[in-house]
C-alpha cells in the first residue's frame, strides 16, 4: 500500500474516531447493564410474570374493554393508547394518557393478570434501568438526540472500515495474533487494539449498523404513517378524526383480525389518533408464526367505530428491517449464554476504543508522518520508546 | 516451549485478512442463526459468537 494511501485512511480513521470515541464508550458502558435488563428487573421487582399461572395474554383472558376500562379508572379518565400483550403469561399492560395523541411522559403504563382480570398495579418508568436506557437511547435529548447517536453510530462503522484497511499494511509482517507486550506500551497497546479490533469485527459492525437503524425509528415509523399506512385507509381521507367517546368495542376488533389472519398472535394494539394508527383505527400488530418472523410485526387496520376490518399489510422494508434491528443490537434474544459473551464483546469493545485514545494521546507531537511509518512498518518504526 | 517469531516474510492481502474474514463470518452467522429458533441454534449460535473470544484468548495466553 502506499504511504500516500495509508496517510488518507489513517486520517478517516483518526477524525471518526475522535468524534465519535467518548459517545461510543458511554454507549458500551451503559449498553452493558442493558444486555441483562430482564434478569436485573426480575431480581429488584421479582419475576411477576413467572408467579401468574394462565394462559398467555395474547391468546385468552377477561375481555380487552374490561381490561381498558379498569385501566382508564385508576387513570383518573383520559384516553387509551396502546395495549400490550405477553406471549408467555397472563400479564397484560395498558397505556393511559389525557389525549390520543399525548407525549411519552404524560402516558401512565398499568399492569393486569388478564386471567383474572385483577390489577397487578401501575409501571413506573423510572429507576436505574430506565436512567440507563435514556441516556442510552437519546441522553435526555429526544429526537435530536437518536438522531445525534445515530450519527456516532455511522462515525463508529467508518472508524471500523478504515481500521480494517490499515489493519492490512499494519500486519504486513506480522503473524495473526501478534502481542508483544514486553517491548514499549505503545506497541503494546497497537498490538492489542489491532487484534481485538480485527476479532470482534463481526459483532461490531451488526451492533453499529443495528444502531444507526434503530436511531432512526421514530422517523421511520412517522413515515410508514403517512405513507404506506395512509394507502391502506385511503377511503378516510378528508375525514376528521374519531373522538375516543366513539370507541367501539376493541373485543370485536380483535376478532374481526383475527379472523382474516387466523393463527397469528397480537403483540400490541396502536389506539387511534396516537403514533402507531390513524385517526379511525385500532391498529393491531401481529407477530409472525415462526421464530425469526415473530421479530417482524404485520399491522391490522381495524375501524374502531363499527370493527370492521379495514386492511392488513406487511409493513415497509425499512421498517422490517427496524424491528429485526432491535434484537440483534441489544442481544437478547439467546438466552443467557449469548448475552454473556455480549458482555465480553462489549468489554472487549472498550478496551479498543481506550487503547485506541491513548495512541491517539501519546506521540501527537510527531506528526502524521511518524503516525503513517509506524502502520507501514508494523510498529518498528516510530514505536520505540 | 520456544516462542514462534512474531515478525515474518512479506504476506499477500488476502492472507492476512483470512483468519479476521473467517472470525467476523462465524460472528454473523452466529448472531443471524440465534434469532432463527431455540434450542440446537441457540447452542450453535453462541458457539459461533464465541469464536472471536476463543482465538483472542488463545493467542493473548501466548503473547511476547
Amino acid at each position: 500500500m502506499q504511504q500516500a494511501t495509508i496517510r488518507t485512511w489513517f486520517l478517516v480513521h483518526k477524525w471518526s474516531s475522535i468524534v465519535s470515541t467518548l459517545f461510543l464508550v458511554m454507549l458500551c458502558v451503559t449498553g452493558l447493564p442493558l444486555i441483562f435488563h430482564d434478569e436485573i428487573e426480575a431480581l429488584a421487582d421479582g419475576d411477576l410474570e413467572a408467579s401468574m399461572p394462565g394462559p398467555a395474554s395474547a391468546s385468552d383472558g377477561k375481555p380487552l374493554d374490561v381490561i381498558v376500562a379498569k385501566a382508564l379508572a385508576e387513570n383518573g379518565g383520559g384516553v387509551p393508547l396502546f395495549i400490550g400483550f405477553s406471549q408467555e403469561s397472563p400479564l397484560i399492560t395498558v397505556t393511559a394518557g389525557p389525549r390520543p395523541d399525548a407525549a411519552a411522559d404524560e402516558m401512565r403504563l398499568f399492569s393486569f393478570n388478564r386471567t383474572t382480570g385483577e390489577s397487578v398495579g401501575e409501571i413506573k418508568e423510572e429507576g436505574v434501568m430506565h436512567f440507563l436506557l435514556q441516556l442510552h437511547t437519546d441522553m435526555f435529548l429526544g429526537l435530536p438526540g437518536m438522531l445525534f447517536l445515530g450519527v456516532m453510530g455511522f462515525l463508529f462503522v467508518v472508524a471500523i472500515a478504515s481500521g480494517v484497511v490499515l489493519y492490512v499494511p499494519f500486519m504486513r509482517r506480522l503473524r495473526f495474533g501478534t502481542l508483544r507486550t514486553a517491548r514499549s506500551a505503545r506497541v503494546r497497546r497497537l498490538d492489542y487494539h489491532n487484534l481485538l479490533g480485527v476479532v470482534t469485527l463481526g459483532w461490531a459492525l451488526v451492533v453499529g449498523l443495528t444502531g444507526i437503524i434503530n436511531a432512526f425509528a421514530d422517523p421511520l415509523t412517522d413515515s410508514w404513517r403517512e405513507g404506506a399506512m395512509a394507502e391502506m385507509m385511503a377511503a378516510y381521507k378528508g375525514q376528521p378524526p374519531l373522538d375516543p367517546g366513539r370507541f367501539g368495542s376493541i373485543d370485536t376488533a380483535m376478532a374481526a383480525a383475527k379472523a382474516a389472519q387466523p393463527g397469528l398472535s397480537p403483540q400490541f394494539i396502536g389506539f387511534p389518533g396516537g403514533a402507531w394508527s390513524s385517526a379511525h383505527h385500532y391498529a393491531i400488530f401481529f407477530q409472525g408464526d415462526t421464530p425469526l418472523t415473530s421479530h417482524v410485526l404485520t399491522p391490522a387496520l381495524v375501524d374502531a367505530e363499527t370493527g370492521k376490518l379495514t386492511d392488513m399489510r406487511s409493513m415497509p422494508p425499512l421498517n422490517q428491517a427496524l424491528m429485526l434491528s432491535k434484537p440483534l443490537h441489544f442481544g437478547d434474544y439467546g438466552g443467557l449464554p449469548l448475552k454473556l459473551l455480549w458482555a465480553l464483546l462489549d468489554i472487549a469493545t472498550i478496551w479498543v476504543l481506550v487503547t485506541g485514545l491513548y495512541l491517539w494521546l501519546g506521540k501527537r507531537a510527531n506528526g502524521t508522518d511518524a503516525r503513517v511509518a509506524e502502520i507501514a512498518t508494523g510498529g518498528a518504526i516510530g514505536s520505540m520508546v | 516451549m520456544k516462542r514462534r517469531a512474531d515478525r515474518i516474510g512479506q504476506q499477500s492481502v488476502v492472507r492476512i485478512v483470512a483468519v479476521p474474514a473467517v472470525l467476523a463470518a462465524a460472528s454473523l452467522a452466529g448472531l443471524v442463526l440465534g434469532l432463527t429458533g431455540e434450542g440446537w441454534r441457540d447452542a450453535l449460535s453462541a458457539i459461533l459468537v464465541f469464536l472471536p473470544l476463543a482465538v483472542f484468548a488463545r493467542h493473548w495466553s501466548r503473547r511476547g
